[in-house]
């Protein structure tokens, strides 16, 4: 960028020095809709004279040159044939940003997206700020092939995977503080953030635990040239009010930014009948500040942090004794994070980074009577720490080879869990790749994980790409994938008081179990503890397969495949009967399933200003041990409304829950350069997907169990009025759509804000 | 008293009709004709709906052979089969009666169950009754807070209760209904707390093979 604003100022003064008074060739450079661009560079021959503010230029040199080449920042470049008399109007097509896309997430180093055969998805400034969205989660659900889910929070499903098998990064680390398996993504604020890249598939051997449906790696806005000052506000409908503040420094040397963010809410009720509401108000704030210095040309240090708070107000209804309860529940939570990085390049070849994290999260929730009098408290407290060193070694253009080494410490301390001395992790990564033609790109890579509580694993990978024509690619991966038990599954020490059922966590249920025996709470032992094998991480085999054709710049088209498949999926199984009659469960590796599917998207960008896409996924997830048993003849269901046992049929199987079988989305935008302003109109499809068991046989087998699907509309806009000052407003979800089984839909939703922005280098 | 109705269908029919069929098509061998047995179905067995917290469960007697309620005063005999009270079913055996009653749980769907198990029968014993009302082989779930619908006991799909009688004799029974009148239970006045159909009122349908043998 710098670079570039370097060769404008040299070349405006070079076109000085040339001007002359009888021009050899003159003419004009002007943008698709005849807008002249500002100081577009005209090469000839090895000068090069610069155009006007208003894309005018003119060349006196000894002759009239036959063939010149003109580009501009954002343009295609373009080589002009000249005419022998007369003026030269040359029209430079925009540059679609996306074909010279650098990635970090797919292989840890900076790549052009061209260069990784493996499917990455980037969602770019422009468009997010175009969508005038406020939270991350909202972001997510318009991709293609992510479903927005709501369980303890608003997440989302990737590959026919829920938000427990997705990392989440900020700048390349992970995000930690899940519910349920779900991290909460309206805790991401969006106005910070430069890019959104997202990788699909397992990459678990680049990023271990938790990378199994993909890798969602939020990147921060990095401080421009000079100070750069933006504010925005906006206001919604359910009385919600947005505030971001960043400041920034882009100096030779040092870099830092600040940003700020506050939001809240009124929050909204879609069951009036229950006291409770659907989405509690809540206040959050945000304050992200980073800092980097280049103590040499190669050689620089940083440090990134984020600190989150928030608090939220609601009521709960509790039958106490025989009386139902109003209390008042109120709910905090914080994160905080701290990234110093070094970051050394030894002369054009190395790459060496050493990157420290340390985070923690909270939470704290108490049910109070309207007295004040506590009727229930509870805690979760996280905190993790890892330091990791990263060395890149670029051979040649064909060989660069990425290695790392890291540690971590994580520790957990919460009403319901057994305490336990921090858990301690060491991993180990290697990937090569080596592109031997330009047709041909390939990634090679595995990464070890051993840790203290569960069973050590390994991670392989393995991406081709083919480049068959210059409109046909290719892309196929194999890749291995795991989530490791989380603390609930090792930790969780919780009896239910009105009920009596016990739960155990994996790494405690020997102990506790021996415990409960000697106080004489167990009747029977249903599967002998000595037997119990060492928990291992849920694991999967993926294959992902894609095919892109780009005819012209205009036209883009992919297809592409997948299939998962997912080995020792961890759940509940009962081990005793306790003398009340109830069950102990603990944790146990058990099932085997399969979400496998298709995704197509489609892009058309016209020479207007015009960019249209759709996507389509089709979605299929099945539990192999339940279709064994359809196929045995060994499930039945209970017609609801005559009562009486019917055989289940393969026909019957509806997939695991959650998963929608057809997903899609449309969308349209329109830019207007000359005037100013831009339009996002976005739709998206939900089709209908299984809630759960309703006839007796645990699985989803007929109609009744399924949610209806929905369609949603958004539309934003915003307006220009100087550079430095911009209008915005729109509407989500257009045809006020609800459905009773996503909370997260709360009908439409009006919003209007303004953006003041201020660069001293513009 | 309170009534509960009663209806019969003649068991093996389709079954019939489709061996036929078979024999015809192979023209080999004489068609074997298993004699058609009755499958009674009862409505609306109360089985304590009265009852008050703290007091002690009020069982209702019933006899499979005559598809009648006993009186109270029969329940020291062998000739009950069952008795209700509540999500509890009591067969006539062990602890719970005099008679050769015990029962065990088998999986599948009620036409086309045409044998008893040779083994695996228990008695009621204090503690754990034959027919159980809780793990993976209770007759019944209980959908609770979250379920669709919530807070309703529902029979278990394909759980046959396989039980001798009284008398000793083979029966299979298979729990239809906990609520009065055999209602929808995917309807809205089911699903409403306020309109739903009373409970303890069980609908189940029966066989009983009378020769004493195993197959149905």
């Amino acid at each position: 960028m710098k670079k570039h604003w370097l060769m404008i100022v040299w070349l405006m003064m070079a076109g000085g020095v040339l001007a002359q008074p009888s021009p050899q060739l003159s003419g004009r450079v002007t943008d698709q809709q005849g807008e002249g661009i500002a100081f577009a560079i005209v090469k000839i021959g090895k000068g090069g004279i610069t155009a006007d503010a208003r894309g005018y230029f003119s060349y006196s040199g000894h002759a009239r040159p036959a063939m010149v080449w003109v580009q501009a920042l954002g343009f295609v470049p373009q080589q002009v044939s000249v005419p022998s008399s007369g003026e030269l109007l040359v029209v430079l097509a925009e540059e679609t940003t996306e074909l010279h896309e650098v990635v970090v997430t797919a292989t840890r180093t900076s790549q052009p997206i061209d260069n990784v055969p493996v499917p990455v998805l980037v969602i770019g400034q422009e468009k997010l700020a175009n969508m005038g969205a406020l939270r991350v989660s909202e972001v997510l659900m318009e991709q293609t092939g992510l479903q927005l889910t709501s369980d303890h929070g608003t997440g989302v499903m990737m590959q026919g995977l829920p938000s427990e098998y997705i990392l989440f990064l900020i700048d390349g680390e992970p995000v930690i503080g899940r519910t349920a398996g779900t991290l909460e993504l309206d805790r991401l604020a969006v106005d910070n953030i430069a890019r959104i890249e997202i990788l699909k598939g397992p990459s678990s051997s680049l990023y271990g635990s938790e990378a199994m449906a993909g890798v969602v790696n939020i990147i921060t806005k990095k401080a421009g040239p000079g100070w750069d000052y933006s504010l925005r506000s906006r206001v919604r409908s359910f009385a919600t009010t947005d505030l971001s503040a960043q400041v920034g420094y882009g100096g030779e040397r040092l870099k830092a930014t600040a940003f700020v963010n506050r939001v809240s809410t009124a929050g909204y009720d879609l069951t009036e009948e229950t006291a409770s509401m659907t989405a509690p108000p809540y206040t959050a704030y945000t304050v992200a500040p980073k800092l980097s210095y280049a103590l040499t040309d190669d050689l620089s240090i940083s440090l990134n942090g984020k600190f989150y708070t928030e608090a939220q107000q609601n009521v709960a209804e509790v039958l106490v004794g025989e009386e139902l309860e109003v209390l008042d529940e109120a709910a905090q939570r914080q994160d905080w994070s701290l990234m110093p990085s070094l970051s050394w390049h030894v002369q054009d070849q190395h790459h060496v980074q050493v990157r420290g994290y340390l985070t923690g999260y909270q939470t704290e929730s108490a049910l109070t009577y309207a007295t004040g009098e506590l009727y229930e408290g509870s805690y979760f407290q996280q905190r993790f720490g890892r330091a990791e060193a990263q060395y890149d070694w670029y051979h040649s253009d064909r060989h660069i080879t990425t290695a790392g080494l890291g540690f971590t410490l994580e520790g957990v301390e919460a009403t319901r869990y057994a305490q336990v001395s921090p858990y301690r992790a060491g991993y180990g990564y290697l990937q090569h790749q080596w592109i031997p033609t330009s047709q041909l790109n390939v990634i090679v890579g595995g990464r070890f994980d051993a840790h203290n509580a569960y069973a050590s694993r390994f991670s392989p990978k393995m991406a081709l790409g083919y480049t068959l024509s210059e409109a046909w690619k290719v892309q196929a991966s194999v890749s291995g994938g795991y989530k490791a038990p989380d603390f609930r599954q090792l930790l969780l020490d919780f009896t239910n008081p009105v009920a009596g059922y016990t739960v155990l966590g994996a790494n405690l249920v020997q102990e506790r179990l021996a415990e409960l025996q000697a106080q004489g709470q167990i009747a029977t032992v249903l599967l002998d503890p000595t037997h119990f094998q060492t928990i291992k991480a849920e694991s999967s085999l993926a294959y992902n397969l894609g095919l892109t054709y780009t005819p012209n710049p205009n036209w883009k088209w992919c297809l592409s495949g997948f299939r998962n498949q997912i080995r020792n999926l961890i759940d509940t199984a009962p081990i005793a009967r306790k003398t009340n009659g109830q069950n102990v469960f603990s944790y146990f590796n058990f099932d085997e399933v399969v979400t496998q599917g298709l995704e197509v998207n489609g892009r058309y960008m016209a020479s207007q200003g015009l960019e249209v896409s759709a996507g389509y996924q089709y979605l299929d997830s099945r539990n192999l041990a339940d279709l064994e048993r359809i196929a045995q003849g060994e499930v039945f269901r209970r017609n609801p409304e005559t009562n009486r046992t019917e055989l289940v049929t393969l026909a019957d199987y509806g997939g695991l829950p959650n998963r929608s079988r057809h997903t899609g989305n449309a969308k349209l935008s329109y830019t207007s350069r000359r005037h100013h302003f831009n339009l996002a109109l976005r739709s998206m499809y939900r089709g209908a997907w299984g809630l759960g068991d309703a006839n007796g046989n645990g699985l989803i087998d007929a109609a009744s169990e399924f949610a209806p699907g929905y369609w949603l509309v958004n539309l934003a806009g915003q307006k220009e009025l100087w550079n430095w000052l911009t209008l915005e407003g729109g509407v989500n979800n257009l045809l006020h759509q609800t459905n009773p089984y996503e909370p997260s839909l709360a009908g439409r939703i009006w919003f209007a804000g303004l953006r003041i922005h201020w660069n001293t280098s513009q | 008293m309170i009534q509960f109705s009663k209806s019969h269908v003649t068991r093996g029919a389709g079954f019939l009709l489709l061996s036929l069929g078979v024999f015809t098509a192979c023209d080999n061998g004489e068609p074997v004709e298993p004699e058609a047995l009755e499958v009674a179905t009862v409505q609306d067995v109360p089985a304590d709906p009265d009852a008050e917290r703290g007091a002690a469960a009020s069982y209702t007697f019933f006899d499979l052979d005559t598809g009648t309620i006993l009186s109270k005063s029969d329940s020291a005999t062998n000739s009950w089969d069952l008795a209700f009270a509540g999500t509890s079913i009591l067969i006539n055996g062990g602890s719970s009666g005099p008679g050769q009653g015990s029962a065990q749980i088998i999986d599948g769907v009620f036409d086309n169950i045409t044998e008893a198990p040779e083994t695996g029968f228990v008695v009621d014993a204090a503690d754990a009754p034959a027919i159980p009302t809780s793990g993976d082989n209770s007759w019944y779930i209980y959908t609770g807070e979250g379920g669709t619908p919530a807070h309703a006991i529902l029979p278990v799909p394909g759980k046959v209760i396989a039980l001798t009688t009284g008398e000793g004799k083979y029966a299979l029974v298979e729990i239809i209904s906990y609520y009065e009148g055999n209602p929808d239970t995917s309807s809205e006045a089911f699903a409403d707390l306020s309109t739903r159909a009373a409970s303890r009122y069980f609908t189940f349908q029966y066989v009983v093979q009378p020769d004493g043998g195993r197959t149905f």
